[in-house]
């Protein structure tokens, strides 16, 4: 009896014990991207590892490029009815004989939509709110740099001629021109074909010039319910926006509706889709809001959505459907929404929310039997079944080896079907063609490795593909998590449920950790066995710091083929001409200028000090020591010198020109990456009076590099030998070469390092080693609209200033999420007068202290 | 047969109730009661041994999956050196565990806090129970209004508590009126007080009706015997009242030391993942391993937390059944 009664109390303690145990990891939910309850889709079920790793035919369709002749110019969109494609195209006839100031003139908006694929050559990174931060709102006017990295992002072309013809025109003091001076001269030819659904011959239905008169930009097809074709042209000022529908007539447009007029759409409207609906009744879709007109424009319906309106198409059944991308304040997670709308009610019936993150503006179609509406995101076309509930991956265009960021337009032939228009900005000769679509019979019969990446990258994808299709042995597929509603998350809840990818895109650390983190944790294979073993790879292939920076002491956790370099720019003659320099160094300069003298382009004190953040990671915390020192005088001082200007940057009302500001001392510092073709314009920027200082730093060290590409291996991989076979492609000469002129920053490897920078001293267009064509640098850079900057090749001394600026770099940009809110939060009070910055720096001290212990 | 079952079943009845109720001793044969009792026992046939499997099932599996599989799962987890690699490292974890300053913070704050506001919770919510007992007016306005903060929801409790004690909050402005300066009371030495505060906010109404309940149950005619002998009510108290609540003293010091244990939610919520080191706590740590993937710390964590809950929870008992026997004894 007392055994029993003793046995009873002991299980009670251990039962009262585990339950207080099962408190722990009742942590924050943050969302494992598993959607938020109305349809549900098997999207928030998925697997995407092993849906990655799945070796079906499931999702796996062939491209082959429709043969089409007898058409000219590139195909810009496309539409398919059951038996004829419809589409247009656009070329560019430059006038070389002409001057500037033609006639013809086509100014940069004209053809600035022309240009839809993967942008190169930002030159600053902008900061969260995407607004111009140091010189991010730069606004390429024309870059055609070596390697042709911005040839297509271009919107105007300028010859050499032009060039010096600007340079002998209107040149300011500074040497900088007007932004006229750069509009390329030329003729857009827009052309309309028809062609048979199985392609061919194709037919000219009609043909438009710039020359006409208007400068209009052809854009989009209309197919009306009886089957004829509509036009819709856009033509800009520098402040409206007017949209024109046309027929097509014997060769030629007629019935110019205005669009503005008829519909009384305001001069900023942006028209995200236009299209008949099966009552033959017109729906024009615009960024917040629906309109319905009959066939005489008369308004049948309009209707407002509080969210911005993505995609609007119409369902299987002839509804009209619009997509919203919707973000939860609370859980920070994005959702797309598709709703329905009735037309009868005026009001929107049906929602589903599909857990995906972005649907793109042409990604929503009608559905086949099977499907109410289909729609395309980064990485897949997906069908929604009503029947089920669920949406079902029709293309994943990953397992597809297809590079979506490619791909525009969509046209379901069937289920096992779809017509795009395929732009391949890495081809040699950039081209477009139109791609059919057709399902896989064939298994895959490769290793498959997984490649996790949160936020994709379109040059790693190209290099999977052609990876891919380099080889029988191997196939990567890419596990992309862009599309959850909470990226970071998902794959931070994938590792911690064991569920790893074979390699891992490093995209400043992975899922929620840091780089370092992950090493840490031993998430990262050691690859300097493999490096070591490789007969094609040795340290002394590559510039010295850039592959210090790129290992973790002795051991090589990451691979990467390029990198770029965070610095600050200042004027010389005030800072000194030699790089680095420490916290009271700067703040002693910082506090020599005038009060409304600004730091930055924002004039915001958080967004100063979220600059700084990097040297506080590498300045204030010890992590091999587990020790912080954030209440140090050095770290009070950036504190000081964040405090001047303004508690928010007003960024409608600021009208400060950068420019000019810059060069009359109201703004110190541009801050931001770099590459060789900036060189000239900041000189210019600066009247060279300039230096690359970088941040403040301890050792007088502030530049930092950060990798573009770097690549990890788990340490679960399945394949070690055979990642590193992908992987090694990010540091052969061979790999590296192929690639280089694709990826923002500057190659890692000496030898393609000195083809790289060779390749910013030409005049003339020529072919690298590696088979690329090389551009030389041309053109002009504007930043704020009113002033252009000319860019051409590097002179010598130009180019040992950047080699002497990758010279001085040291380290790997590290960026610690937990550590900058802790530092953001507290300095708030310190900016606001609440607390002196002892008070604030002694609370940051003691809440970083305890971070940097709990990761020891 | 039936019958006479249903005789000695009330017999049986009978024997339960107290002695006051009737004169007469019941007459029950002990042989009877006996056999009786091993009827009882040959009924529980195989089939209805699995009725009652198959109703206890369910929650057996509950159990099972929810307490017992977990805990088990963290087991494991203390003994690898990560949840990638999953190499047997022993004791290493707890190793670690224990050297890491910010477990040694948290578990420092964690235990002084529980000190502090565990008998502060069963001490306040006794005084206030032994005043609703007395005759006062208001009484059942007063005994609701303590229970309140029991209704309030979480996140509402946070924000009142963040419009008292931020920095231009209600507190700091009435001491400015009085001259004195501002107290950044969630990020100083001052915060722990206001966890404390907050704690006993919450759970005072529920301790307190927990203590009225058992203040009721005293037996009335032990407190009228004390009075005619001349015991005074400080007497009463500490000899009659504290000897017979000492089982609900007892139970509310494990719910209060469970719950103190629970105030991380509250902490979080006022001062996020990383708060001033003094109101750091052995949850922050367990959530933040969690967040960072360090299961391993996490679980060796939470073992060693297990181990000493149990020892505590172990102590209490001990104590109950210490002080049950000395009331038995009465």
């Amino acid at each position: 009896m007392k055994n029993t009664r003793l046995l009873k109390r002991t299980i009670c303690i251990a039962m009262a014990a585990i339950m207080a145990v099962s408190i722990p990891a009742c942590g924050k939910d943050k969302g494992d991207g598993t959607g938020k309850g109305g349809n549900k889709t098997t999207e928030e079920a998925r697997d995407l590892i092993e849906e990655a790793k799945d070796t079906s035919t499931d999702g796996v369709f062939e491209a082959e490029d429709l043969m089409v002749t007898g058409f000219e110019g590139d195909i810009s969109s496309l539409k398919a009815t059951e038996d004829t494609i419809y589409f247009l195209t656009s070329e560019w006839i430059e006038d070389e004989t002409a001057t500037s100031g033609d006639s013809s003139e086509v100014t940069a908006s004209d053809s600035s939509e022309e240009t839809s694929g993967p942008v190169e050559g930002e030159l600053i990174e902008g900061d969260e709110k995407g607004a111009p931060s140091g010189a991010d709102e730069s606004d390429v006017v024309d870059e055609v740099g070596p390697g042709g990295e911005a040839e297509d992002t271009s919107v105007d072309t300028a010859d050499a001629e032009e060039t010096e013809s600007a340079e002998n025109g209107p040149v300011s003091e500074t040497g900088a021109i007007t932004v006229d001076d750069y509009s390329a001269i030329g003729t857009s030819t827009n052309r309309v074909y028809k062609t048979s659904i199985d392609g061919g011959e194709c037919e000219l239905l009609a043909e438009m010039s710039s020359e006409s008169g208007k400068e209009l930009y052809f854009d989009k097809i209309v197919v009306t319910s009886s089957g004829d074709i509509k036009i819709m042209a856009e033509e800009y000022t520098d402040t409206d926006t007017t949209y024109y529908l046309y027929d097509i007539a014997n060769g030629e447009l007629t019935n110019e509706v205005n669009l503005n007029k008829k519909l009384s759409l305001n001069a900023n409207t942006w028209i995200n889709q236009i299209f008949f609906d099966n009552d033959g009744n017109l729906i024009v879709s615009t960024d917040t809001s629906i309109n319905i007109y009959d066939k005489d424009y008369n308004s049948l319906s309009e209707v407002s959505s509080e969210e911005y309106i993505d995609a609007c198409g119409l369902t299987r059944d002839g509804n009209i459907i619009i997509s919203e991308y919707q973000w939860d304040e609370e859980t920070e997670t994005s959702n797309t929404v598709v709703k329905e709308y009735d037309v009868t009610k005026k009001e929107f019936t049906n929602e589903y929310d599909l857990a995906v993150s972005y649907i793109a503006y042409d990604g929503l179609v009608p559905g086949t039997d099977k499907y109410l509406f289909i729609y395309k995101t980064s990485s897949a076309v997906f069908g929604y079944n009503d029947a089920t509930k669920e949406s079902e991956k029709i293309i994943d265009f990953n397992k597809s080896d297809i590079n979506s960021d490619y791909v525009s337009g969509m046209e379901m032939i069937g289920e096992d079907k779809m017509l795009t228009v395929y732009w391949d900005y890495m081809a040699e000769e950039s081209s477009s063609t139109i791609q059919l679509y057709t399902k896989s019979e064939n298994a895959i019969d490769k290793q498959v490795l997984t490649l996790a990446t949160l936020y994709g990258s379109w040059d790693v994808k190209q290099k999977v593909i052609n990876y891919n299709k380099s080889q029988d042995t191997y196939k990567i597929n890419i596990v992309d998590y862009s599309e959850q509603d909470d990226p970071a998350g998902k794959l931070s809840a994938d590792i911690a449920a064991g569920n790893l990818p074979d390699m891992f895109l490093v995209e400043n650390g992975v899922g929620n950790m840091s780089t370092s983190q992950c090493i840490a944790k031993g998430l990262f294979e050691d690859l300097t066995p493999y490096f070591e073993a490789d007969p094609d790879l040795s340290e002394d292939d590559f510039i010295e710091n850039a592959f210090e920076a790129l290992k973790d002491g002795d051991k090589l956790y990451l691979v990467a083929s390029n990198a770029y370099i965070d610095t600050l720019i200042g004027k010389a003659s005030e800072i000194g001409e030699e790089p680095g320099w420490t916290f009271q160094e700067m703040k002693d300069y910082v506090n020599s200028k005038p009060d409304d003298c600004r730091i930055f382009y924002s004039t915001s004190k958080s967004d100063t000090l979220s600059y700084f953040m990097y040297s506080l990671i590498f300045d204030f915390i010890d992590w091999d020591a587990g020790t912080c020192s954030f209440d140090s005088q050095d770290f009070k001082d950036v504190l000081e010198m964040c405090n001047r200007g303004t508690t928010e940057m007003d960024w409608e009302n600021d009208e400060g020109n950068y420019t000019e500001m810059l060069k009359s001392g109201e703004m110190m510092f541009l801050q931001g990456s770099f590459s060789p073709s900036d060189i000239s314009i900041y000189d210019q920027m600066y009247d060279g009076d300039i230096v690359y200082k970088g941040y403040p730093n301890s050792e007088g060290s502030g530049n930092y590099f950060t990798f573009g590409d770097g690549i990890a291996m788990s340490t679960t991989c399945t394949d070690k030998d055979g990642a590193w076979q992908f992987m090694r492609e990010f540091l052969t000469e061979e790999g590296v070469g192929s690639s280089y002129i694709n990826q923002w920053g500057f190659p890692i490897r000496k030898d393609v390092f000195e083809i790289f920078m060779e390749n910013q001293t030409i005049t003339e267009e020529t072919t690298d080693k590696y088979g690329n064509k090389i551009y030389p640098i041309e053109g002009g850079m504007s930043y704020d609209g009113s002033t252009t900057f000319e860019m051409k090749p590097l002179t010598e001394e130009e180019v040992q200033t950047f080699r002497d600026y990758v010279a001085s770099a040291a380290g790997r940009a590290e960026y610690d999420q937990s550590i900058s809110d802790i530092v953001s939060e507290e300095a708030e009070a310190y900016f606001s007068g609440d607390k002196t910055v002892d008070e604030v720096a002694d609370i940051i001290q003691n809440r970083v202290t305890t971070y940097i212990n709990e990761n020891k | 047969m039936s019958d006479k079952k249903s005789e000695n079943l009330n017999e049986l009845e009978m024997k339960d109730e107290p002695k006051a109720v009737s004169n007469e001793e019941p007459k029950v044969d002990p042989e009877t009661e006996l056999k009786e009792v091993k009827y009882k026992k040959k009924h529980y046939s195989v089939k209805d041994r699995l009725h009652e499997a198959a109703f206890l099932s369910p929650s057996f599996l509950g159990v099972l999956t929810f307490f017992v599989v977990p805990f088990f799962v963290v087991i494991y987890y203390a003994n690898i050196d990560s949840i990638i690699q999953k190499n047997f490292v022993g004791i290493e974890n707890f190793k670690n565990v224990l050297q890491n300053s910010s477990f040694q913070t948290a578990a420092k704050n964690t235990a002084v806090f529980s000190a502090t506001a565990v008998p502060l919770a069963i001490v306040l919510s006794l005084i206030m129970a032994l005043i609703l007992e007395q005759n006062i007016p208001m009484k059942s306005q007063f005994r609701t209004f303590f229970l309140s903060p029991l209704m309030v929801p979480v996140a509402s409790v946070v924000l009142i508590w963040q419009v008292l004690f931020d920095y231009h909050g209600m507190v700091n402005k009435i001491i400015n009126v009085f001259g004195g300066g501002s107290i950044d009371w969630l990020k100083s030495a001052y915060a722990p007080i206001v966890i404390v505060i907050l704690f006993l906010w919450k759970n005072l109404g529920y301790n307190m009706i927990l203590f009225m309940a058992a203040l009721s149950s005293i037996p009335r005619d032990v407190i009228e015997v004390s009075m005619l002998d001349g015991a005074t009510p400080w007497r009463q108290f500490w000899s009659i009242k504290i000897r017979y609540l000492l089982p609900t003293i007892l139970f509310v010091g494990i719910m209060s030391l469970i719950n103190s244990f629970k105030v991380f939610r509250e902490v979080y919520l006022l001062a996020g993942d990383y708060p001033y080191d003094s109101i750091y706590t052995l949850q922050h740590f367990m959530n933040n391993t969690f967040r960072s993937l360090d299961y391993q710390k996490l679980s060796a964590a939470a073992i060693i937390m297990f181990i000493v809950i149990t020892v505590i929870v172990g102590i209490l008992f001990f104590i109950e059944e210490r002080a049950g026997r000395d009331l038995e004894g009465q």
